[in-house]
């Protein structure tokens, strides 16, 4: 009967299983350099017979507390980091090798590898960060900066339709 | 009091939907007691779960100044 668990057990770890992976990456590799990482972590996966389902966009977030890492033999400290996730299906015996090269990888502050389920993979497209840092900020900011600017050539038509009014008073008397 | 996941249809309690689990945390960042959120078991264990997960990746804080 145990000899029956043992080899359940071994089918199990050779059954395909939902996995999420989430990562933060330094901000310091811009936003050219994420791209670049994205691929090395989604390799990562693929190498591992891993098979992605879903895949959630690369956002820069400011974290909600400073985390200290080693990168590259120094201590640093980051309060930002590209935030991203996977959703993929892999056998769970693949989990622990794909662990210790995400351990290994310079350029993660932090990585999280859980086991899911299909219907949450699918089904979770969201991620809410209250404290997201987008472009987004930078866009609104870029839109203000035509009506002010629309604001300023109204204000330069009406100092100089004013300044024509008092000219033309002045010639009158 | 309804349980807010089973009432909003919500199956899988996610670490990432920040916004929701914020309904759960005390000014200081706490998780709420089962007797303040008023979830079944099953989700209150969920709930600190994904709070704990969202902690770790830097979404929430783990204490918070008022």
């Amino acid at each position: 009967m145990a000899q029956k668990t043992l080899e359940q057990d071994v089918t199990d770890l050779r059954e395909p299983r939902v996995y999420e992976l989430s990562y933060l990456i330094i901000p310091t590799v811009g936003e050219e350099g994420v791209a670049e990482q994205v691929d090395s972590l989604r390799k990562i996966i693929t190498d591992n017979g891993g098979l992605p389902i879903v895949e959630g966009d690369v956002e820069l977030i400011e974290l909600a507390y400073e985390m200290r890492v080693v990168i590259e033999n120094a201590w640093k400290v980051y309060d930002r980091g590209y935030f991203g996730w996977f959703t993929f299906d892999v056998t769970p015996d693949k989990i622990e090798a794909m662990h210790a090269l995400l351990k290994d990888h310079d350029a993660l502050i932090r990585f999280l590898l859980i086991k899911s389920d299909r219907d949450a993979a699918v089904a979770r497209p969201r991620f809410t960060p209250s404290q997201k840092v987008t472009a987004e900020a930078v866009e609104v900011s870029s839109e203000d900066a035509p009506t002010t600017d629309a604001g300023d050539d109204e204000l330069d038509q009406q100092i100089d339709e004013l300044v024509a009014d008092q000219e033309t008073s002045e010639n009158n008397e | 009091m309804q349980d807010y996941f089973k009432q909003n249809g919500i199956k899988n309690i996610d670490y990432k939907d920040v916004v929701t689990l914020r309904k759960f945390l005390t000014p200081q960042g706490k998780i709420m007691s089962r007797k303040r959120t008023g979830l079944c078991a099953k989700n209150q264990r969920s709930l600190a779960t994904a709070i704990k997960h969202a902690r770790f990746m830097g979404l929430l804080p783990y204490i918070q100044a008022e």
